[in-house]
């Protein structure tokens, strides 16, 4: 591939593009930060891979690119509080969306919490009439108590009947 | 003492306003980047003219720094303005020499023998016409190649390594090195027969 290149490159260089229609020089620099949207960076690619000139000049920017950053960097301003000033407010308001659909979405299909079901459990149990019963069948009279907050007697009784209980 | 503490606040530094670092000290710590890039660029001009450049550059980094309030120097602007500098002012100096493609075998070349050279290698009709012939024969090779095969490898000819071809196509190495592999095999291939048939 290498010799290929060394024989072939400048052959195909020497075809270069009329600089007219090169792109701006704001437009290399988004290039070389990363900061180009897809669609534009395959253009620019695909002018950088017809024209010597500017693929040369980008060259020259990732040449710097490292060093630049880190020095730019290292004098402790660092435009993390840009991104982060205009992200956080958005972030935190879809995390606060995202948490309030998802309780929605369990209260509606769980039917949401029933305070009365755990009072109705704790009369249940307290007032049953023997406790050799209550051992028997605990779990029917949890059920029919607790959804009307009943104690027992002839509504639970009623339940019973009437599911065959 | 009381006039001198009015004059101190009548002109107080811009570190001091804005609580950025001193332009001096920023671009002290710029400067060697741009300089040893622009060095290394492939026209004779560009390298030549180094110290030009890096003045160019130094200027418009510091009209950016003196018209910027903010009291946060914000790393992505600085480094848009810097490239946007660089390559503005490499076009501006394009073409103000001549020989201005630097090859990678002239570098420590002297003038005398850098002449004696170039006057060696004059090339006369018969060379310049296999070469134009060769020319054509390489660039429709290269347009019936796949898209993106046609883009790595046009890039690869243009002097861009396999990384900077994977980034460059926004893709991982392993496809970028496949695509300008296959690229190049189907050029010699298709350079080959063109260059037997003759």
């Amino acid at each position: 591939m290498k010799n290929f290149q060394d024989r072939y490159s400048p052959i195909f260089r020497d075809s270069a593009c009329t600089e007219d229609a090169c792109p701006p020089a704001e437009s290399l620099a988004d290039l070389a930060a990363g900061n180009v949207w897809p669609w534009r960076r395959r253009r620019l690619v695909e002018h950088l891979s017809h024209c010597s000139h500017c693929a040369d000049d980008y060259r020259v920017l990732t040449t710097a690119r490292h060093g630049l950053l880190m020095a730019l960097e290292g004098q402790g301003h660092a435009d993390q509080g840009v991104a982060v000033g205009w992200l956080r407010p958005g972030l935190v308001a879809t995390a606060a969306l995202v948490v309030v659909a998802l309780s929605v979405s369990i209260l509606v299909q769980t039917g949401g919490p029933n305070p009365a079901s755990d009072q109705g459990v704790l009369f249940a149990s307290q007032f049953e009439p023997g406790s050799r019963h209550a051992e028997r069948q605990p779990e029917r009279d949890r059920l029919f108590t607790s959804d009307f907050g009943e104690s027992g007697g002839e509504g639970a009784q009623l339940f019973r009947d009437d599911f065959g209980g | 003492m009381t006039s001198g503490s009015d004059s101190d606040r009548r002109n107080p530094t811009p570190e001091e306003v804005t609580g950025k670092p001193d332009f001096d000290q920023l671009w002290k710590t710029l400067a060697p980047h741009v300089r040893a890039a622009v060095s290394r660029h492939r026209s004779r001009d560009a390298a030549l003219a180094a110290d030009d450049l890096v003045q160019e550059v130094r200027i418009r980094v510091w009209t950016v720094y003196s018209g910027d309030r903010n009291s946060r120097l914000k790393t992505s602007y600085y480094y848009k303005v810097v490239n946007s500098a660089i390559i503005d002012s490499l076009r501006s100096h394009r073409g103000t020499l001549a020989h201005s493609v630097r090859s990678e075998s002239d570098g420590d070349e002297d003038e005398p023998a850098l002449i004696e050279r170039i006057g060696g290698e004059e090339q006369g009709p018969e060379s310049v016409f296999d070469e134009e012939q060769r020319k054509v024969r390489l660039l429709a090779a290269i347009r019936q190649l796949p898209p993106d095969r046609r883009r790595a490898v046009t890039l690869f000819l243009q002097g861009f390594t396999v990384p900077e071809i994977a980034e460059l196509l926004g893709c991982d190495l392993n496809r970028a090195h496949n695509l300008a592999y296959r690229g190049v095999r189907a050029l010699k291939e298709s350079m080959g027969e063109a260059e037997g048939n003759d």
